[in-house]
């Protein structure tokens, strides 16, 4: 009986479905009973369960999960337990999948314009475009991603000669510039919070945005644990930055800096080492060119506070001293860069001063410090193209704009939306021919020609490297954990193709030598069996044959290698200049009042966009202001008062950055005690024009009101630096949020939240 | 049967607010999706919430993250007030919502110190295909029904029945609640309160351990550790 | 007061015809009849689980492990009647939808009510027969529900009383969750 499992299932799947189709017309209600709104799930499910262990495809940080999966349906993404990097846990984001797996909007077959064809037809046209179009004149996007499907990526566009550009969600130009230019390593290295006993974060939003947000969540649990594992001590956690985030909230101590100041804040802690004997002196001579403390003496922290301080007074010279006192008494000390710090226009400044704190404090390769990754098992996921910077990407639009692109092609991004800054969209239109690759109709895809769509992360093989790495190699491998979904006439409901199938395809029609596979399954079997050649009597899963280690491989999610040798970290090569060492005046200029310095971040259950078309990420509270389904602008309690404004008055925000044109959204105000008086914070990933039903028209795109400009020697977008008018609208809504649906009821005498000193 | 009693022990210190737990739960117990107008209208619902307290104001602020969710009290304030029995207590520490008893009086939900039970004013709507994910072995309740957290009584009545099956008691042992097991930061932590080995029972006797509300005498199975703030803590002690 | 009253008298009387209505007449009026299934195949139990003795199990594989019973996949079908049953016109109907991978649409006689999780395997496992809740399918050309002593078919009565007889859990949340 020639029967593959995956008939298998589409057979026994089927007849569960035509279980539903009946259920209507079957026995007789002959009770009195409630009816459920819907067949009942039970009764939509009657299988063995199942648990198959894949990668999450939903943000970028390439951690395990395990599915559940009954009669060919996902029913629930758990944690891995197993996969290092998250060990079971997971963000809001990650447990939505399901729900991009099953979206009502999820586009069904490749359509051009308004019709729909078949897949043989949609492959043809791309390789007709490519036939048809000089390569020099297409342009791929793609997001950042560091899977096995980047290499099929990089090898179809060497072979075809086309240009190549990586977008980013949140740029992090700026930390791998730094980090090339102090370490001399390519990459984000592990930041090793878990074993560190205190952490100053400058900017990062490590908990909710900054770099691995899932695996640094993880690593806080441990870090404030003083049972088991870790340092056995609960760690102190000290933020700097402009804006009261939830890692932020989350801090022993906030210190509200004002935007461009982190250099001056890092140089000040660094010279209160220095000062008192706190540093490593080899580092010390190396970055002050054998000067010591004297080349510092600008930054006695009696000089510094005064300035830095987001408001007059609010930091002091016993903060300062106090902060470089506990990360050198309480070590591992360890500092972490990043956020609106790297998105100003000294940013690349202001992340090299914070990251060399922790050269000072030598915890460079230690554990509780910054760790480099042993190179990956696989060359072609050891190095992944860098996202493209800012300014490449103000390049590429304008050559758009000047015609100098004829067709172009775009997967996992959507630049209309996350460059609405630079008016992609107009310079998108004036392309002639666009194909995109998204499964959800975005903006990006509304100008296509063409859009072949995506097939779902749980359908599909890849293999995941965790970017950053946790200090040894890690590879998770991603397997098809569902079949197609069929519908009640045994048709594909989502009849969509991963994407690295279709690149193989075309590259293969188009006669390039180099794409020696058949589809991603292949690649990504002879890639695993050329991992367990290499890697006899190593790592996780090990197995006399292949077979045995394949097995054990799509069991338990991947392959990693905790007891790898960390690459050793290089002396430090960055030096301080004279130029630098002087104190740079404040950027932000004394003001007209009325102007406010605009922070946009990200709020960990939405995401930065990408993921706003799924209804759970939507409707999670950010946990600060418990703000869902709505762009708000957070302005301080006792600046709203003078300026008139209540809770949910909706205002025109402004931008007025020096230079620039301006534009304005609409959104309603929240009325925060924490934030600064000159600061207004408004999140990301909302104001969709398109994206699905969920995403369209809730909120609006703060990305449209940052800076241009850019952060010096880097070309990454200084967004820092936008600046903003706020007035109101005379209109009012009720901000949908949780906060304020249920009546406190504190009771005299009794504490909600009880606090202790230790 | 009464061997074991179930217990959660919510560690505010590290709680960061990411609300991982509030998601896990709505993809376990098929609670509908809320929309902003569902927020509008006070009608949301989310069997575990986060809750966050304001202290002080800029610049010295402080904010706090509390998870809220049913306290499974042995005196619960919401059993004696429905007129249906359709909620009661068992013998294992578990606060249980029969939904086929329910006729939606939400008395229970006005008498619950804790604003821990939801009511359901809608019918749950949701597109088609996302029934394919709801969870079989949780019942989807209809408008009119009163629903809250259920510590997870399918995994519960699940595992309870593999331990028998297997005559082992380790499936019972490794038991976690959809919230527990998704938490980044290990800030719930659920378990057995008659395993005096069990973490959570360790903790449970923690001497940072604190009732919420404890004045109100609820006898919740859910306990809090206490917030560390060596700030706030110095403060207090020069008052 | 007699006002008052009034409408009291009128809900009394109309809760007394309801309830005389659904305990009484209603039972009556609606016949517990089930429509036989309108299979695309028909299948005679009493010729696989009679003549040919197989176990139930044989075809409904889940009820050992299993929440469901199991309407078997075709593939379950196809292990006999590749070769069993070459001349019957319904096994016919089996083997052509085989060849064209067309699921059959079966009718399923036995739905629980709303609310209410059942699971086959600790029933089986604690050694229940099939009969003890399905009746004598061996005996049946098609299958339809059984009726207990009391009349009608399985209700939540029958589940408590035989769950007390043998000291199976009784709390609601053993099946309403």
């Amino acid at each position: 009986m020639d029967l593959t499992r995956r008939d298998f299932l589409r057979v026994a799947g089927a007849s569960s479905v035509a279980g539903i189709l009946f259920a209507g017309c079957a026995i007789p209600e002959r009770e009195l009973i409630k009816q459920s709104p819907r067949d009942m799930p039970e009764d939509l499910a009657t299988g063995t369960e199942d648990w198959y262990a894949t990668q999450c495809g939903i943000c970028n940080e390439h951690h395990g999960i395990i599915v559940r999966v009954l009669e060919g349906r996902a029913k629930k993404i758990e944690g891995n337990p197993d996969h290092p990097t998250n060990r079971g846990r997971l963000l809001p984001t990650c447990l939505s999948g399901v729900q991009s797996l099953y979206h009502p909007d999820r586009i069904t077959n490749p359509i051009a314009g308004t019709t729909s064809l078949s897949w043989d037809d949609g492959m043809q046209r791309v390789v007709d475009a490519f036939n048809s179009n000089n390569s020099k004149r297409t342009l791929l996007i793609t997001g950042a991603d560091t899977t096995l499907l980047s290499h099929v990526v990089d090898e179809f566009v060497d072979a075809s000669g086309i240009e190549h550009m990586v977008l980013e969600d949140l740029e992090d130009t700026v930390l791998r510039n730094v980090v090339s230019d102090i370490f001399g390593e390519e990459g984000i290295p592990h930041f090793d919070i878990q074993n560190a006993k205190t952490v100053l974060s400058i900017g990062a939003d490590f908990l909710e945005s900054w770099v691995a947000p899932l695996q640094y969540s993880r690593a806080y649990g441990e870090f404030r644990s003083s049972e088991s594992g870790g340092t056995g001590v609960r760690g102190h956690l000290i933020y700097a930055g402009p804006r009261f985030s939830m890692t932020a909230a989350n801090a022993d101590q906030w210190l509200p800096i004002a935007p461009g100041q982190e250099s001056n804040f890092a140089l000040s802690v660094a010279y209160v080492l220095i000062r008192d004997n706190l540093a490593d002196a080899s580092v010390v001579d190396k970055i002050t060119g054998g000067r010591g403390a004297i080349a510092l003496a600008a930054f006695s922290p009696e000089t510094i506070a005064p300035l830095i301080g987001a408001t007059e007074g609010v930091i002091s010279a016993k903060d300062i001293e106090n902060v470089a006192k506990r990360l050198a008494e309480e070590s591992p000390g360890l500092v972490l860069a990043g956020g609106s710090a790297s998105a100003q226009q000294n940013g690349n400044f202001n992340i090299k001063a914070s990251l060399l704190i922790n050269a000072l404090l030598g915890n460079i390769g230690k554990q509780g410090g910054i760790q480099w990754t042993a190179d990956s098992p696989l060359r072609e996921l050891n190095n992944f193209k860098a996202p493209n910077t800012f300014a490449d990407w103000k390049s590429v639009t304008q050559r758009m704009d000047q015609g100098e692109f004829d067709l172009v092609l775009i997967h996992g991004a959507n630049p209309v939306h996350n460059l609405e800054v630079l008016d992609f969209k107009d310079k998108l239109s004036k392309v002639g021919s666009v194909i995109s690759f998204s499964p959800i109709m975005d903006e990006s895809a509304e100008l296509a020609n063409l859009v072949l769509p995506d097939q779902n992360y749980l359908e599909t093989w890849n293999i995941g490297v965790p970017n950053p790495s946790p200090g040894y190699p890690v590879l998770t491998l991603q397997q098809p954990v569902v079949p197609s979904l069929l519908n009640e006439a045994n048709e594909i409901v989502y009849d969509n193709r991963p994407f690295g199938d279709i690149l193989t395809h075309v590259g293969r029609e188009l006669g390039y030598k180099s794409i020696a596979w058949e589809n991603m399954e292949d690649l990504v079997k002879t890639k695993m069996s050329e991992v367990h050649r290499r890697n006899r009597g190593r790592g996780s899963i090990q197995g006399a044959t292949f077979e045995a280690f394949w097995a054990g491989v799509l069991q338990r999610g991947g392959w990693w290698d905790t007891k790898a040798q960390q690459a050793n970290p290089g002396p430090v090569l960055a030096s301080l200049s004279d130029s630098e060492l002087t104190v740079q005046n404040s950027p932000t200029e004394a003001e007209d009042s009325g102007v406010y310095h605009l922070v946009p971040f990200v709020s960990v259950g939405l995401g930065s966009g990408s993921q706003s078309y799924l209804p759970w990420p939507q409707s999670t509270p950010d946990p600060v202001t418990s703000v869902v389904w709505e762009t708000w602008v957070e302005v301080n309690a006792r600046e709203a008062k003078r300026l008139g404004l209540r809770d949910g008055d909706i205002v025109n925000v402004e931008s007025v950055t020096t230079g620039e044109e301006s534009s304005v959204i609409q959104a309603p105000v929240y009325i925060h005690p924490g934030i600064p008086p000159n600061v207004v914070g408004i999140p990301m990933g909302r104001g969709h024009t398109a994206s699905g039903r969920y995403a369209k028209d809730f909120g609006s795109n703060v990305r449209k009101l940052l800076s241009i400009s850019e952060v010096e020697g880097t070309g990454a977008q200084a967004w820092g630096v936008s600046k903003v008018t706020i007035s109101g609208t005379g209109q009012r809504l009720r901000l949908p949020r949780m906060e304020g649906g249920i009546t406190g009821m504190q009771l005299e005498g009794t504490q909600i939240i009880q606090v202790t000193g230790s | 049967m009464s061997d074991v009693k179930w217990g959660m022990v919510v560690d505010v210190d590290k709680c960061s607010g990411c609300q991982a737990c509030v998601i896990a739960c709505m993809a376990e117990n098929n609670i509908p999706i809320n929309l902003d107008r569902d927020f509008k209208e006070n009608r949301s619902i989310a069997w575990i919430r986060i809750e966050r307290y304001w202290e002080g104001e800029y610049p010295d602020v402080k904010a706090r993250f509390l998870p809220v969710l049913c306290q499974h009290c042995g005196n619960a304030p919401c059993e004696p007030v429905c007129p249906v029995y359709a909620t009661f207590h068992n013998d294992q520490g578990m606060n249980i919502q029969v939904y086929n008893r329910c006729v939606g009086t939400r008395y229970c939900a006005n008498n619950c110190p804790y604003h821990a039970r939801y009511f359901n004013y809608r019918r749950p709507t949701w597109p088609e295909t996302y029934n394919n994910y709801l969870n079989p072995d949780v019942t989807v309740r209809d408008r009119g029904i009163m629903e809250k957290c259920s510590f997870c009584v399918q995994r519960i009545n699940a595992a309870t029945r593999i331990a028998k099956r297997d005559g082992n008691e380790d499936a019972i042992a490794g038991l976690q609640t959809a919230c527990a097991q998704a938490c980044p930061t290990d800030a719930l932590v659920f378990g057995n309160l008659n395993n005096p080995d069990s973490q959570v029972s360790q903790l449970y006797n923690d001497e940072r351990s604190y009732v919420l509300q404890e004045s109100i005498g609820t006898q919740p199975n859910i306990r809090y550790l206490k917030k560390i703030d060596e700030h706030a803590a110095a403060e207090a002690h020069a008052h | 007061m007699k006002r008052k009253l009034k409408p009291i008298i009128a809900i009394v009387i109309l809760l007394s015809v309801a309830g005389i209505f659904f305990t009484v007449v209603a039972p009556k009026a609606v016949a517990f009849v089930y429509p036989l299934p309108e299979n695309e195949v028909i299948f005679p139990h009493d010729f696989h689980a009679g003549t040919l003795a197989l176990e139930c199990q044989f075809c409904h594989t889940g009820a050992e492990d299993n929440r469901g019973a199991n309407v078997p996949a075709l593939e379950q079908c196809m292990f006999c009647h590749k070769v069993a049953g070459l001349e019957n016109p319904e096994a016919k109907k089996i083997r052509a939808a085989w060849e064209s991978q067309e699921p059959l649409n079966w009718i399923r006689q036995h739905r629980l009510p709303d609310h209410t999780h059942f699971r086959h395997e600790p029933h089986i496992t604690a050694g229940f027969e099939c009969s003890t809740c399905h009746g004598d399918v061996a005996g049946m050309k098609q299958v339809v529900q059984v009726k207990t002593e009391k009349g009608g078919a399985l209700k939540m009565g029958d589940c408590i009383a035989c769950h007390k007889e043998n000291g199976a859990p009784t709390q609601c949340s053993t099946c309403h969750n």
